[in-house]
C-alpha cells in the first residue's frame, strides 16, 4: 500500500471494479488476465479481493458503536487538558520556577529564574495534547525559532525552548506589567493612550509581518503592557501550535469537499477575534491580523468586543456579516476611525497593503494628537488628502515645461509612496495646468483638503524650486519655502521639498523613506533633461511620442549607464506601446520592456511604478497570473498611491472572476485620479464584466460629460447594450466610437458582432473584410476575427480564432473567463481547453 | 439572526453556486450538532446507544426551515454534518489521545469504561488516517465513507449526494471498505 499514487490507484480500481462484480471462481482467470504478468500489481488485487472478503470488526460495525463511548465522554468532559502544575524550586534546564504566573493560550505559564545568566525568565509549559503531536511539535521549533529572531520592543523576546522529561516549554522575555485584558476591564482608553498603545502594537506587528511571520491570535490576551510603558505583543508565530483542535476550534472541510482554488485551511484564532477568512476556513495571510487589530483597537475605543454575542456560533456569523457595534463615537479622530474601519473589511483586500501602512497612520494619529495638546491654538490641522498641482516653469518657453512637469511628477511619485496620505495623480492634477480657478474650487474637484503649488527657476547651473503648501477648505497658508542646489542635485532637491511637505503634514518618514528622500546621488543634466523629455513624451500617451520617448530614456542611459530612472521610464513606455499594439511587433516590445523593467529593479527594487510595469506584462502577455499578481501587490505595498497600479489591478482582478475586489480597487483609483477618462472607462469595463450593466453605463456617461469625444466610453456603452440585447443602441454607440477612434480592430470586431447578431449580416460581412484589410497591415488581431465570427453564430470558425488568439497571447483574450460575447461557445470542449491552456480554468 | 435562518441561506448559497459557502457552514453545523450530541447524551441512560442517523437527521429538521429548501439542500446538508460528525469524534479522540500521552505523571488507574474509550480513540484515530489515506488516492471513495460511516446516510441518500447511481455506491463501498481493511490491518501489523 505505500507509495500507491492517484495514478497507480485508477489502474488497479479499473481492474477491481470488473473483478468484484464477477463470480470467486471466475475472478482468478480474469485478474490473470488483466494484469497481464505484472506480479506486483497482481498481488495488489488479490490483497484487495482478499480483505473484500474479510470481516472487519470495525468497518462492518457501525458508528454509533466506534463513536458512542466517545460522544459519551465528551458530554461528560468540560474539554479541558489536565493541568500539570509546577511548584516553586522545579528545575527545568537551567531555570529554576519561581510562581506560577497564569494560564496562557496553550499551557501555563511560570516565572522563573534562568540559572546562568541570572535574569527573570516568563515560561510557558505547552499543554500536553499539543506537545504529543509530532508533527506540530516540529512545525513549533520551526516557529519558534522564526520568532525568537524577531527583534523588536513591542514583540516579547522568545529566548529559547526546551524539553525536560516530555515537557515542551518556551522561555521568554519576562514582562512586568499588566494585559490589556486587565487594563480594558476598566473600561474604554481615552483616545491620547489609545493612540500610543495602539501604534506600539502596530508597529510590533508590522514588524513580524516584514520578516514573513503572522500571528493570528490576536487578542487582549495577548498583549501586555510593561510597567516602564511598552506595548508587548505575546506568542508570535506560536499559534499554529495553540489552536485547539476541538472545542472551539473547527476544522474546515477535507479538501474533497471544496474546489481545488479554494482549498481551505485549518480554522485558527480566538472566536471573536477571528477574521471573515479564518471563520471560512480560508487560507489566511497577514491582513487577517489586521482584521484581529481591527477588533482590538474597536475594543480600546468602544470598551465592548464588536462582534461579541450569546454564543459563538452567533459570534462567528456576527464576524462574517454584521457590522461592528457599538459604531465609533463621532468625536474620534476621522482618520482613525476610517482606520478601524478599513481593520475591519469583510474582505482582506479591502484591508491595508501592507501593515507598515496601517502602523504609519497610527503613529502619525498619535503624533498629532500631542501635538494637538502642545499647540492648541491654530495647531492639529489635518490634511489627509493632497494634490500637487504643476509646478510652473519660469524659463519655459510656452508648449514647453517638460522639466517642471517632470519635478511635479517626480514629487507626486516621492509623496505618494508616503501612504499615509492621499496623493492625486498625474493625469488628474495636470488638468489644472496653469488655471485661473481659485484653489478651493481645484480643492473641491480633486476631493483634496491640501494643495501644494510653485514655482521653478533655472539659472546658470542652480535650479530654485518655491513651493506653498494651502489648506483649501479655509484656503490658510500652512507654509512656503524656497530651496536652490546645483542643476547636478536636482534629484536632491525634490527629495528636500518632499521631505519639507512630508513634515508640514505631519507624516513620520520612516528610516527607509528618510534615506530614500536624503540619499540623491547627483545627475548629469544633460542625461536628466533626457529623461525629463522621455517623461514627457511618455505622458502623452500617443503611438508616436511613445515610440520618440525611448530614444530620450536610451540617450540617457548611454550617458548614464546606471540610470535607474531611465530604465524604469523605458519599460513603461514599451509596456505602453506593447498595450497599444498588436500583431508579430508586440512580443518584442514585451521583450524589451521585460528587461529594461528587471534591470531598473536590479538597480532599485523599491520603485512601485517598474513592478506596475511588470505586472502589466505579466497581465497582459506572459498570463503569469501569480507572477502579476505578486507584482501588482508589492507595487501597492511600495506605493499605496499609485493609481495606475490600482487601475490595472482591478482589471487583471476582473479577468480572475474576482469582481467584487476588482471594484473597490478601480474605485481607489477614481479617487487617486478623479478626472482621468482611462480610469473612468476601466471602471465602466470592471461593471460591465460583472454584469453589473446599470452601474456600467452610469459610468459611461460620466466620462462623456467630462470628454463627449471619448471613444473608449462610447465602446463601452456600446458592450453594455450588446451585451443585454439590445442592438439598436449598441450599433449607434460603437458605430461613434470608430468615427472618433478610427478602424480598431477591436471595436470593428464588436460593431461587426452586433451587427450579425440584430440580423444585418451583410453590413458584418462588409465588417469583416475591412478587419481583413487592417490584418494585412501590422494590426492583426484573431481575437477580433473570433468576436465576429461569435456574431455570425459560426462557433467552429471562431473557436478556430480563440485558439489562435490564444497561440500567439492576443492581449485581448486576458479576459476570456469573463467575457460574455463568449458565451454561446462557452460550453464547447474546445473552449475548455482554451482556458485551459491560459491557466484560467478551474484547478488549472 | 436565528442559527436556522444562517444555516439555511448557506445552503441555498451553496445551491447557488457559491463555493465559499460550504466552509461557511461548516463550524455552524459542527457546533450544532456537537450541542445536539452532548445534549442527547446527557439525558439519556446508560447502555442507551446514540443514533447517529437519526441525529443527523434531527439536526436537518431543527437546522433547515423546511419552507426554503429543496432535495439538493437536504444532501448537501447530509453531506456537511457527516464531515461534521467526524470532525467531532476525531478530534474528542485526539485530546484524548495526546491527553494520555503528555499528561505522563498523572496516572489514574483507568476502569472498565475507561479502557472502552481508550480502546475507541485508538480506533477511531486509526480509522481518521486511514481516510486520509484513502483520500490521497481517491476523493470520490473518502467521501463516501464519511457519509455511509459517519453520517449514517444509506446507499440511497449517499447515492443522492454524490449524484451516483446506487449500484456505484455499492461497489465503490466495497473498494473503500477493502482499502481502509487493508491499511487498518497493516498499521495494527506495524505497531
Amino acid at each position: 500500500m505505500e507509495g500507491l499514487c492517484r495514478a497507480g490507484w485508477q489502474r488497479l480500481e479499473e481492474i477491481l471494479d470488473r473483478a468484484l462484480d464477477l463470480e470467486t471462481a471466475e475472478r482468478a482467470a480474469f485478474v490473470g488476465k488483466a494484469c497481464g504478468g505484472d506480479e506486483a500489481l497482481r498481488a495488489e488485487v488479490e490483497a484487495f479481493l482478499a480483505a473484500d472478503a474479510r470481516r472487519h470488526p470495525i468497518l462492518d460495525g457501525s458508528f454509533a458503536e466506534l463513536a458512542e463511548p466517545l460522544l459519551r465522554a465528551l458530554a461528560d468532559t468540560t474539554l479541558q487538558a489536565p493541568r500539570i502544575e509546577l511548584i516553586a524550586g522545579t528545575r527545568l534546564g537551567r531555570y529554576e520556577i519561581v510562581s506560577r504566573a497564569g494560564v496562557g493560550g496553550m499551557g501555563e505559564v511560570y516565572r522563573a529564574k534562568d540559572l546562568e545568566l541570572g535574569r527573570d525568565v516568563a515560561i510557558k509549559v505547552l499543554q500536553a495534547e499539543a506537545a504529543a503531536d509530532s508533527e506540530r511539535v516540529r512545525q513549533f521549533e520551526q516557529e519558534a525559532r522564526a520568532a525568537s529572531a524577531l527583534n523588536h520592543p513591542n514583540i516579547v523576546t522568545v529566548h529559547g525552548i526546551g524539553e525536560e522529561r516530555g515537557m515542551r516549554y518556551i522561555v521568554m522575555e519576562h514582562v512586568e506589567g499588566r494585559t490589556l485584558r486587565e487594563l480594558l476591564a476598566a473600561g474604554p482608553l481615552p483616545i491620547r493612550d489609545l493612540l500610543g498603545l495602539a501604534s506600539q502594537m502596530a508597529s510590533g506587528i508590522a514588524k513580524a509581518h516584514a520578516a514573513g511571520i503572522v500571528h493570528l491570535d490576536l487578542k487582549p490576551e495577548n498583549v501586555m503592557f510593561s510597567s516602564d510603558g511598552f506595548a508587548k505583543i505575546l506568542d508570535f508565530g506560536l499559534t499554529k501550535l495553540m489552536s485547539p483542535l476541538g472545542g472551539e476550534g473547527f476544522r474546515p472541510p477535507p479538501p474533497s469537499a471544496e474546489p481545488e482554488e479554494a482549498r481551505p485551511r485549518r480554522v485558527l484564532g480566538t472566536v471573536g477575534y477571528m477574521s471573515p477568512e479564518q471563520v471560512k476556513g480560508e487560507s489566511v495571510d497577514l491582513r487577517s491580523d489586521q482584521f484581529s487589530l481591527g477588533v482590538i483597537l474597536h475594543e480600546m475605543a468602544t470598551g465592548r468586543q464588536a462582534f461579541r454575542r450569546e454564543t459563538a456560533t452567533e459570534t462567528l456569523s456576527a464576524i462574517l456579516e454584521s457590522a461592528p457595534e457599538p459604531p465609533l463615537h463621532l468625536d474620534l479622530p476621522s482618520r482613525f476611525r476610517s482606520l478601524v474601519e478599513r481593520c475591519l473589511a469583510k474582505g482582506p483586500d479591502q484591508r491595508f497593503g501592507s501593515t507598515r501602512e496601517l502602523a504609519r497612520v497610527l503613529l502619525d494619529l498619535h503624533e498629532q494628537s500631542l501635538g494637538s495638546a502642545e499647540r492648541s491654538s491654530g495647531g492639529g490641522r489635518l490634511i489627509d488628502s493632497l494634490a500637487i498641482l504643476p509646478l510652473v516653469d519660469l524659463n519655459a518657453e510656452p508648449g514647453e515645461g517638460h522639466f517642471a512637469d517632470g519635478m511635479t511628477e517626480a514629487l507626486i511619485a516621492d509623496l505618494a509612496r508616503l501612504g499615509a496620505v492621499r496623493v492625486i495623480s498625474r493625469t488628474s492634477v495636470m488638468l489644472f495646468k496653469g488655471t485661473a480657478e481659485p484653489l478651493s474650487e481645484v480643492a473641491r474637484k480633486l476631493g483634496v483638503e491640501g494643495i501644494v503649488e510653485g514655482s521653478v527657476l533655472r539659472a546658470g547651473d542652480r535650479v530654485r524650486i518655491t513651493a506653498k503648501l494651502v489648506h483649501a477648505p479655509t484656503d490658510s497658508h500652512i507654509w512656503a519655502q524656497s530651496y536652490e542646489r546645483e542643476l547636478g542635485d536636482v534629484l536632491a532637491l525634490q527629495g528636500d521639498l518632499a521631505r519639507a511637505i512630508a513634515s508640514e503634514i505631519h507624516v513620520r518618514l520612516d528610516p527607509q523613506e528618510q534615506t530614500r528622500l536624503e540619499r540623491r546621488p547627483a545627475i548629469s543634466p544633460e542625461a536628466h533633461e533626457h529623461y525629463l523629455l522621455g517623461r514627457y513624451l511618455l505622458n502623452r500617451r500617443t503611438t508616436v511620442a511613445l515610440e520618440k520617448s525611448l530614444e530620450h530614456f536610451e540617450r540617457a542611459i548611454e550617458m548614464v549607464p546606471d540610470y535607474t530612472l531611465a530604465y524604469s521610464g523605458l519599460a513603461d513606455s514599451l509596456a505602453l506601446l506593447a498595450g497599444a499594439g498588436h500583431g508579430a511587433s508586440v512580443r518584442g516590445l514585451v521583450d524589451r520592456a521585460r528587461q529594461s523593467a528587471t534591470k531598473a529593479l536590479e538597480l532599485d527594487e523599491s520603485l512601485p511604478a517598474v513592478h506596475t510595469s511588470l505586472a502589466f506584462l505579466r497581465f497582459k502577455f506572459d498570463w503569469d497570473w501569480p507572477g502579476a499578481e505578486a507584482a501588482f501587490r508589492r507595487a501597492l505595498e511600495l506605493s499605496p498611491s499609485d493609481a495606475s497600479a490600482h487601475h490595472w489591478f482591478a482589471l487583471y482582478l476582473t479577468a480572475m472572476a474576482r469582481h467584487e475586489v476588482a471594484e473597490v480597487h478601480v474605485r481607489e483609483a477614481q479617487r487617486l485620479d478623479p478626472l482621468s477618462l482611462i480610469i473612468r472607462a476601466a471602471a465602466s469595463r470592471v461593471l460591465q464584466l460583472a454584469r453589473d450593466y446599470d452601474r456600467a453605463i452610469a459610468e459611461g456617461r460620466k466620462a462623456l460629460e467630462l470628454d463627449p469625444g471619448y471613444a473608449e466610453a462610447h465602446f463601452n456603452l456600446g458592450m453594455c447594450w450588446l451585451a443585454q440585447s439590445m442592438y439598436e443602441e449598441a450599433i449607434e454607440a460603437l458605430e461613434r466610437a470608430i468615427a472618433l477612434a478610427g478602424d480598431r480592430p477591436l471595436f470593428l470586431a464588436v460593431l461587426g458582432n452586433a451587427l450579425a447578431r440584430s440580423g444585418r449580416c451583410g453590413e458584418a460581412l462588409r465588417i469583416l473584410g475591412r478587419l481583413e484589410d487592417l490584418a494585412k497591415g501590422k494590426h492583426a488581431s484573431p481575437a477580433a476575427f473570433a468576436i465576429l465570427h461569435l456574431g455570425l453564430g459560426e462557433a467552429a470558425i471562431s473557436l478556430d480564432w480563440i485558439e489562435k488568439a490564444v497561440e500567439v497571447r492576443d492581449g485581448q483574450m486576458v479576459f476570456l473567463k469573463v467575457e460574455p460575447l463568449a458565451n454561446s461557445v462557452r460550453a464547447e470542449p474546445r473552449f475548455t481547453e482554451c482556458l485551459r491552456r491560459m491557466g484560467l480554468a478551474p484547478g488549472a | 439572526m436565528a442559527v436556522e435562518q444562517a444555516i439555511t441561506d448557506l445552503l441555498i448559497a451553496i445551491r447557488e453556486g457559491d463555493s465559499t459557502a460550504t466552509g461557511r457552514l461548516m463550524p455552524l453545523v459542527y457546533d450544532e450538532l456537537h450541542a445536539m450530541a452532548r445534549h442527547q447524551l446527557r439525558r439519556s441512560r446508560p447502555g442507551q446507544t446514540l443514533n447517529t442517523t437519526a441525529l443527523v437527521h434531527e439536526a436537518y429538521l431543527k437546522l433547515v426551515q423546511p419552507a426554503r429548501a429543496d432535495w439538493n439542500d437536504r444532501s448537501h446538508f447530509l453531506a456537511i454534518a457527516a464531515t461534521a460528525m467526524r470532525y467531532i469524534v476525531v478530534d474528542y479522540a485526539r485530546r484524548r489521545s495526546a491527553q494520555k500521552r503528555g499528561g505522563g505523571a498523572h496516572h489514574t488507574s483507568l476502569d472498565a469504561s475507561e479502557l472502552r474509550i481508550e480502546g475507541r480513540v485508538v480506533e477511531t484515530l486509526a480509522l481518521d488516517q486511514a481516510i486520509e489515506q484513502l483520500a490521497a488516492v481517491s476523493d470520490r471513495l473518502a467521501r463516501l465513507v464519511e457519509l455511509l460511516f459517519f453520517g449514517g446516510l444509506t446507499e440511497e441518500e449517499a447515492a443522492g449526494v454524490l449524484g451516483l447511481s446506487e449500484r456505484t455506491v455499492r461497489r465503490d463501498w466495497r473498494k473503500a471498505r477493502a482499502f481502509l481493511s487493508r491499511v487498518l490491518d497493516e498499521q495494527r501489523g506495524g505497531c
